[in-house]
């Protein structure tokens, strides 16, 4: 480990603990609080990643995150900065987007075949040579190239969590802007959430050169943080990054494993500004560093970052950097200031004093790299009135011209932005109410400026709170006009001038897309893809909006940058999803189907029976279930089917409109099959109606269907100003069909009611009380059998099953599933609805028309009847039988055929126990309909079974089982 | 057969300790109680305990309002709080205009409620409102801690805070994805809320807690 710089170098790290790692399979020793990419450059291990493109080495430009040139795999995680990430012991990391290794990637040959791959060029290369030369050739070879880092699908379950946070104000931002911001808020008694994403607070504090002397802003520093901490109104979140502003302050603050949903009534956006890197040719080079970087590597991290090195010094913050590299004992080879004339007197004086070469009126016109380009060993200067140049030997170049707002939140909430052409900067304005801008995202550069606006920022969100707070005078901003330097951005003739770092993007490739005749900003991005990479443009937006506003002869002003929008940085899919929870629902009795062995199968959010007993034996267990109700007696737990109560004078005109047969005239005490319809015709749900009082109806729905039932009826009850209160009761009854020749002996057994045909004749309903527990109950069923469904409130539903299965069990009753009863409707020829129909299935269709009261003067979907019934039929459903013999089986979805055409398709199907054959329903063309008829099925192996068309009412078609 | 009382169950298996004259027994150690949140670093657990045994009522629909004014109870205003009703020894909550919940002060006394509720059942008017079944649709549950409105930030998209939502607020929200009305109690005198929601989720609800609760 090559030694750090001293004290007080290395505010982050702890000095006493090294840690060892792994890059790349080589051994690297760091130290507590070194970042991967900090540990690794104090060793000398400055190759990091290679390019996007062209494979090209790539080390740390930023320090902060903000660049893709960090990227690496950590363990099984892509896509780790390695600038940010915290070194641990033992971590192992390696380089992604390389072919071979890092230091020998054989892909690394595609640099030398940029001039094949101009900007846009895979929007018109992959189509030849041959034909389907794309799918053959081109995509298996672009899939594999393709991606960062490999997912491991084999990671053990993280744990993520959300957390909705609620604030009178949110600072976005730990800097001195911040800081300010956060502490005069609080003490005008606003309750403050303080978020940066840093592991400090400090901003430029922490590493920046200031005015004052290193050990004035250190004081301030502490200062500041002490009050910050000592303040009860003020909460902190370090590592911490406000990754989106959404409607009404809604900011989600995301950390490593937690995201934060934040409401704050004032959002103070104190998020900084970019520095901005500087194209010239091989401006990639490892060593080839921002300014601001430099200075984090020093002072957090104590690591001498070159040797000998060149400052290019386009503000002002490039002479400090240069004063801090002298001290750090680098030696500085030169300044390179591309202005005419010395703005910055004090600080170049003190800087010829200690021997630095100053040389005005010049740029970097390019930079040679040592073998293979892993790092940086000369610049070559020109002078912009001279005609010849000089190469000087380095191993840093470190660049300080400009800064970009960091406006990405600003601009989400509506903020806009525009390009002051006397400070060469963007600069924001028509921040949206309750959201204010301070620091130098606000164009504040001089510290006291900055600490001032933070100040009065935080004053005037606490003002609109409406607590009291100083006023507040920000002092002129001499700094302002000196941050920031436009270039002229003329590209090299040799390229390699990236603007772009994250998709390999040089000038030429900009100016290429405007020739192209892509002029606007929004169409250079989408056919060069700048902008697009991780760092969405952090350090390419400037640089691009200069270039298309040059090529195409308007202001910056004009061009602005893309569209900004949310999220500002990455965020994993597991922050997203949070803690995974499914939802369930249980019915009353669900702990005696699992007592009693029922296989359990989600029907929506409930759990129900699928039936009862060992897995292994399904097929006849299903079968025993099915005879059980045809012979004996079984009961079905229905309590997940939908319930709405109908109360109030107008129940039964709401009943008659919504749905297709006639509810007011229906007796009390009768119940009546529902059929719902669309405005469109479709059926689109089914229950039945128990007319309890006059004006009380109970009406069933399907359980899936009950929740969009009971929408529309609240819907339609307003729109036609019906006096009927609706009730959705679905969760709150219990409700058990009962069903078998057996089924009237064990409610006599049960005891209570009288079940009688006379006392409760087929559809008849009825209130009482069946073993002592409340109950509604109806003489309605779905298999076809003498059946009784009894509804009780759900806190009975035990007591109620128990009750039954007690006084049947000497008569042999026994519960059955779904799957048994999905048999015995179809036996019997009812439908699922969703099953059996589906987004266009009319009634006359289904042969529903029995259910349609078409005299009724309305009923919705009665019109769409009227008018499909004047067209030809389309289809119809229809029952078929097959012998059980039959060498393959027909199952639902599979396609009938007519002269090797799909005509229709199988919906249910069944080997019926009772009947002893395969039944089942389809869809047919309606000239194909005719019962008697034979029609091919087509089976899932592709074999053609012959199937009869009968009518769909297989069992018992008289309907004398149910009626008795 | 012979009619016995038939016994009733709450969906985490709790039972209704119904006495034969229909009054309901007082709170007691048998009361399922869960800690969701365990007690550590100084700071309290978050407990919580399932009421879905204990009465309350509900009436919703046209002349509900009136109803109540009959039998001299003041109405909470506005929507979405609580009134006590001192005379009665009942707590009113007002879930919309024509909506009520009505819980007894001591969940355990609840013969107040049942006079309320057989003076509701016997009155002949025309309109009275319509039994909600809210004892039936909705599970109660109680969650209390001194942190529980952190903890509840965690799946409640609504600032539960003690000095943002006042004692008898009333919110009408989301918990653990599921519809849910929070009522501010404080019932154990602790920061404390009353959660209703659908009764069929209780096993759900309960389990998706713990599970918040389990960092």
């Amino acid at each position: 480990m090559i030694p750090r710089l001293p004290l007080p170098y290395g505010t982050r790290i702890d000095r006493s603990q090294v840690l060892t790692f792994k890059f790349e399979g080589r051994t690297f020793r760091g130290l507590s609080g070194d970042t991967l990419a900090s540990a690794l450059v104090a060793s000398g291990q400055w190759l990091i990643s290679r390019s996007f493109k062209y494979h090209r080495p790539r080390s740390v430009m930023t320090m902060a995150g903000q660049d893709a040139n960090t990227l690496v795999q950590v363990a099984g995680e892509p896509n780790v900065l390695a600038d940010v990430h915290p070194l641990r012991e033992g971590l192992e990391a390696t380089a992604q987007n390389v072919n071979g290794s890092l230091e020998k990637d054989r892909d690394a040959l595609l640099d030398r075949l940029g001039r094949f791959m101009p900007v846009g060029f895979y929007y018109r290369t992959f189509f030849g040579p041959g034909k389907n030369s794309w799918l053959r050739l081109w995509e298996p070879l672009i899939r594999k190239k393709a991606g960062l880092g490999k997912v491991d699908t084999s990671a053990p379950r993280a744990r993520y969590e959300k957390q909705n946070l609620f604030y009178d104000v949110l600072v976005v931002g730990g800097g001195p802007a911040g800081i300010s911001a956060a502490i005069e808020a609080a003490d005008a008694c606003a309750r403050v959430l303080l978020v940066d994403e840093n592991p400090e607070l400090g901003g430029s504090l922490t590493y920046a050169r200031f005015d004052d002397k290193p050990e004035a802003t250190a004081l301030l520093l502490r200062d500041l943080r002490q009050q910050i901490k000592a303040h009860p109104g003020i909460k902190v979140f370090t590592n911490a990054v406000a990754n989106g502003w959404y409607a009404d302050n809604w900011i989600p603050v995301i950390t490593a494993d937690r995201l934060y949903k934040v409401r704050a009534k004032e959002v103070i956006l104190c998020t900084g500004s970019l520095d901005q890197p500087v194209p010239f040719r091989n401006n990639d080079l490892p060593g080839i560093v921002l300014g601001s970087a430099v200075q984090r590597l020093m002072r957090h991290y104590a690591v001498k970052p070159g040797r000998r090195a060149v400052v290019f010094a386009g503000n002002r913050d490039g002479y400090r950097v240069a004063l801090d590299l002298v001290e750090a004992g680098v030696e500085v080879a030169a300044i390179v200031d591309p202005r005419a004339s010395q703005q910055h007197t004090s600080f170049a004086a003190q800087l010829e004093t200690k021997g630095v070469r100053i040389i005005l009126n010049a740029g970097i016109a390019e930079a040679a790299g040592t073998a293979g380009n892993k790092h940086l060993k000369a610049a070559r200067i020109t002078r912009a009135d001279a005609d010849t140049s000089e190469w000087i030997d380095c191993d840093l170049v470190s660049v300080s011209c400009a800064y970009t707002p960091t406006y990405q939140l600003a601009l989400q909430a509506g903020a806009k932005l525009s390009y002051d052409d006397g400070t060469a900067q963007f600069t924001l304005t028509n921040a949206p109410a309750h959201l204010t801008l301070a620091g130098s995202v606000a164009g504040n550069f001089s510290l006291p400026s900055v600490l001032a606006a933070g100040r009065k920022a935080g004053g005037n969100a606490a003002q609109t709170l409406g607590l009291a707070s100083r006023e507040i005078e920000v002092p002129e901003d001499e700094e302002r006009s000196l941050s920031s330097l436009e270039l002229p951005l003329v590209g090299h003739s040799k390229g390699r001038d990236f603007v772009d770092f994250d998709e390999d993007l040089q000038v030429k490739d900009i100016e290429n897309a405007v020739r192209t005749g892509y002029d606007e900003l929004e169409l250079v991005k989408r056919f060069s893809t700048v902008g697009m990479g991780p760092s969405q443009g952090r350090h390419s937006a400037l640089a691009t909006a200069r270039i298309v506003a040059h090529a195409t002869k308007r202001k910056v002003a004009d061009i602005g940058v893309t569209t900004s929008r949310p999220p500002f940085g990455p965020e994993k899919l597991g922050l997203l999803a949070g803690i995974q929870q499914s939802r369930y629902r249980y019915t009353s009795v669900h702990h005696r189907h699992v007592e009693a062995g029922a296989k359990m199968t989600p029907v929506g959010a409930w759990w129900r029976p699928l039936y009862y007993g060992d897995q292994r034996s399904a097929d006849a267990l299903i079968v025993d279930e099915v005879n059980l109700v045809r012979q004996r007696v079984g009961i079905l737990d229905v309590s997940t089917l939908g319930k709405i109560e109908l109360r109030g004078p107008d129940a039964g005109l709401l009943l008659d409109r919504f749905c297709s047969m006639n509810y007011a005239k229906q007796p009390v005490g009768r119940v009546r099959y529902c059929l719902t319809l669309n405005e469109m015709g479709t059926v689109i749900d089914d229950g039945v109606a128990f007319r309890v009082a006059e004006d009380h109806y109970y009406v069933t729905a399907t359980t899936g269907g009950v929740d969009r039932i009971y929408a529309d009826m609240c819907w339609q009850n307003v729109q036609w100003g019906l006096d009927v209160d609706i009730h959705n009761v679905t969760a709150g009854f219990a409700a058990f069909n009962l069903t078998g020749p057996l089924a009237r002996q064990v409610l006599e057994a049960a005891g209570g009611m009288d079940v009688s045909s006379e006392g409760l004749p087929f559809l008849g309903g009825r209130t009482g009380r069946v073993a002592n527990c409340p109950v509604r109950i109806m003489r309605i069923g779905y298999s076809g059998e003498l059946s009784f469904e009894l509804h009780t409130p759900q806190s009975y539903g035990e007591a109620l099953w128990d009750a039954l299965m007690e006084a049947g069990k000497p008569l042999g009753l026994r519960p059955y599933g779904l799957e048994a009863s999905r048999i015995l409707r179809l036996e019997k020829g009812h439908i699922i609805i969703g099953q059996d129909t589906d987004a266009v299935s009319t009634a006359d269709e289904l042969g529903m028309a029995w259910a349609l009261a078409m005299k009724k003067p309305f009923f919705i979907g009665k019109r769409s009847t009227e008018l499909l019934r004047r067209l030809p039929a389309r289809r119809r459903l229809v029952g078929f039988e097959l012998p059980a013999s039959e060498q393959d089986r027909p199952d639902e979805a599979c396609l009938i055929l007519e002269q090797g055409e799909a005509v229709g398709h199988v919906t249910s199907t069944c080997l019926s126990p009772t009947l002893g054959k395969w039944i089942g329903l389809a869809f047919v063309p309606a000239d194909l309909a005719e019962q008697g008829r034979t029609m091919l099925i087509k089976t899932r192996k592709g074999a053609q079974l012959r199937a009869r068309i009968v009518s769909p009412h297989f069992f018992d078609p008289e309907n004398k089982r149910q009626e008795i | 057969m012979a009619l016995l009382a038939a016994s009733r169950r709450t969906p985490l298996g709790d039972v209704y300790a119904e006495h034969s004259d229909g009054v309901l027994s007082s709170i007691d150690t048998t009361l399922i109680r869960t800690t969701v949140v365990p007690e550590s670093h100084g700071e309290g657990p978050i407990e919580l305990l399932d009421l879905t045994r204990y009465a309350r009522f509900g009436i919703k629909g046209k002349g509900a309002s009136d109803w109540l004014r009959s039998k001299a109870i003041a109405l909470p205003e506005p929507v979405n709080t609580l009134a006590p009703v001192a005379s009665r020894k009942l707590d009113l909550v007002r879930l919309g205009a024509e909506d009520y919940l009505v819980l007894p002060q001591s969940v355990g006394q609840s013969a107040s409620l049942a006079a309320l509720r057989s003076a509701w059942e016997s009155d002949g008017r025309e309109r009275k409102g319509f039994n909600a079944w809210r004892e039936e649709v909705w599970a109660w549950f109680h969650i209390h801690g001194a942190n529980v409105a952190d903890f509840l930030a965690k799946t409640c998209p609504v600032d539960l805070n003690a000095d943002r939502l006042p004692l008898r607020s009333v919110v009408q929200t989301r918990v653990a994805q599921l519809d849910c009305i929070l009522v501010r109690t404080d019932r154990t005198n602790d920061h404390g809320f009353d959660l209703f929601f659908d009764v069929a989720s209780a096993n759900f609800m309960m389990s998706s807690l713990k599970e918040l609760g389990a960092a």
